[in-house]
């Protein structure tokens, strides 16, 4: 592992990357972390990912969003578009760093919608891999305010967050817009996608986007990895590990 | 302020985040606080506890590290033995040998939130180049007067609304006055969500807060309501004895919760800790 700072001097950003062990290849993997409401609990996940697709022979990155993690910022600066921005400094870093043809990207949550924004933008990505992805925005934050609302019951508080507030953060008017506006069955997708959805449970949201993928002729596939373990409709509390759902991803990668 | 990450004990295993104020703010003789993993967050800490405070101490002119430990978050997994609590100690003095070769501290503030407190009591305790400790939702000791006060949690709304919305019927969860808390899935083990851990014994405890404070090391213990082991602010003074109260700060917010899940609740925890520390330790 090599943690560092990247990005402008004045606000950095941190990235963690992940040499590969035994016979490199190619291709490096970007990943992309879910928004600031889920980061904490699927921090291990992706920490596990990393390792095991470095085990595998790639050159991976993670990195945080301006405003979470280690990154400098304000969590009430993430809007969708501030976090793509991100991404192509982080992908840009990825490139420099291990000057390997061709990249993938797998995102989880709201980085997987991310991750389409960004190849959608043209990046080499060479396979997009969607974890559990937010297709539609304005669902998306029906499900935070599910979670935060189980959150303020469980921990005593009233149910009703302050307007700005949502999922323990700042949630201001720009950042919600901005989310709302995510809509993966409506992106102009790149000619040459090969998308991969992996889902801990049943999704219609993702059954659309694997139609609306497929009646445009792009290579989708779509796969559910029953797990023990709790999905993303679970109340955001416990830490998501994701163990089997690593395990197909690398397995997906590997193959491609 | 100025962050940077630094990998430091053998083969750089261990990852952190030293934060330093600008040369103008920096307090001379400042203690560097250390923040480590509480259950399975990372470094950043619940909700980025850590990031907001390591910031807000920066601009208070005190240093900080926050680092995982050895296998956590982005730390490497460390060869050989030990216990738990050991390894933790090993690598809590890797980051004091780090700051104090870098010329950056030679004094230290652990800062121990829920699980962390253990390994920042423990080094607390036995490290004499501990200056000062914060313990957020540390140990604590029923007593007689919380078992007298435990019938008052019963007036709480929120208590309430919780044990309903974990009973209700499958039946009337759609029904109009109930149907905000019938689309919660609130899968609780109990209604208490206590975050029970291992207590060192209430007299060893008394006994180490008591080497702390004859070193002259101020502490601030923060505690909350809910579920809490504590009911008033009072009640740790039953257990160390009134006499040291003038070492240590007791802060007890009954409306905040045990991960600071509000944003203002946040803010004020972390204001707390930065005036305190700016009290209790004036520039050299």
């Amino acid at each position: 592992m090599h943690p560092t700072f990247f990005g402008s001097s004045a606000r950095p950003l941190y990235g963690v990357l992940h040499a590969p062990s035994g016979q490199p290849r190619d291709t490096s993997v970007l990943l992309f972390h879910p928004g600031v409401q889920e980061y904490g609990t699927r921090h291990w996940a992706f920490r596990n990912l990393a390792t095991a697709l470095s085990a595998r022979g790639f050159h991976v990155m993670r990195f945080d969003y301006r405003g979470t993690g280690d990154s400098a910022g304000e969590p009430e600066e993430g809007t969708v578009e501030a976090c793509v921005d991100d991404a192509l400094v982080a992908y840009d870093e990825l490139r420099d760093a291990t000057g390997t043809g061709s990249t993938s990207f797998v995102g989880l949550r709201l980085g997987a919608a991310i991750a389409a924004r960004v190849a959608a933008m043209g990046r080499a990505s060479r396979d997009l891999v969607l974890w559990d992805p937010v297709v539609n925005g304005t669902r998306y934050i029906a499900d935070l305010q599910r979670m935060d609302a189980t959150q303020r019951l469980r921990l005593l508080h009233e149910l009703r967050p302050p307007a700005d507030e949502l999922g323990g953060y700042r949630f201001p008017r720009e950042v919600r817009a901005s989310i709302e506006r995510v809509d993966l069955c409506r992106l102009e997708w790149p000619a040459a996608a090969r998308v991969a959805t992996f889902l801990s449970e049943p999704s219609e949201d993702a059954a659309e986007l694997d139609a609306a993928l497929r009646a445009r002729g792009h290579v989708a596939t779509h796969t559910l990895v029953p797990s023990d373990q709790r999905g993303p409709s679970s109340d955001g509390s416990a830490a998501i590990l994701g163990t089997a759902i690593v395990q197909a991803i690398v397995d997906h990668l590997v193959a491609a | 302020m100025t962050e940077r990450v630094v990998s430091f004990a053998e083969n750089g295993r261990l990852t952190g985040i030293l934060s330093e104020a600008d040369p103008d703010r920096a307090r001379p003789g400042a203690p560097a606080a250390l923040m480590c993993n509480v259950g399975i967050n990372h470094h950043v800490g619940p909700y980025r506890v850590f990031v907001d405070l390591a910031r807000e101490l920066a601009r208070r002119g005190f240093p900080s590290l926050r680092f995982d430990f050895s296998g956590r978050g982005d730390s490497e997994v460390r060869r050989g033995g030990g216990g738990e609590m050991e390894r933790a100690l090993d690598d809590l003095r890797e980051g004091m040998a780090l700051l104090e070769k870098r010329g950056v501290a030679t004094r230290f503030l652990p800062i121990g939130f829920c699980s962390s407190v253990d390994s920042a009591h423990e080094l607390a305790v036995h490290d004499e180049r501990v200056a000062g400790a914060c313990f957020v939702e540390g140990y604590m000791y029923r007593t007689r007067g919380f078992y007298l006060r435990y019938p008052l949690r019963f007036v709480s709304r929120a208590r309430w609304r919780r044990v309903v919305a974990k009973h209700l019927p499958e039946a009337l969860r759609d029904v109009r006055p109930l149907r905000h808390l019938g689309r919660i899935d609130l899968a609780l083990e109990d209604d208490d969500v206590v975050y029970l851990r291992e207590y060192p014994p209430r007299e060893k405890f008394a006994r180490e807060i008591d080497v702390l404070a004859r070193r002259g090391a101020p502490i601030l213990f923060v505690y909350v309501g809910g579920d809490s082991n504590i009911n008033h602010a009072r009640q740790m003074g039953t257990i160390v004895g009134r006499g040291h109260e003038n070492g240590f700060e007791i802060v007890y917010y009954p409306q905040a919760d045990h991960v600071f899940f509000r944003v203002d609740e946040r803010r004020t925890l972390i204001d707390r800790i930065g005036d305190w520390a700016s009290r209790s330790f004036a520039p050299r």
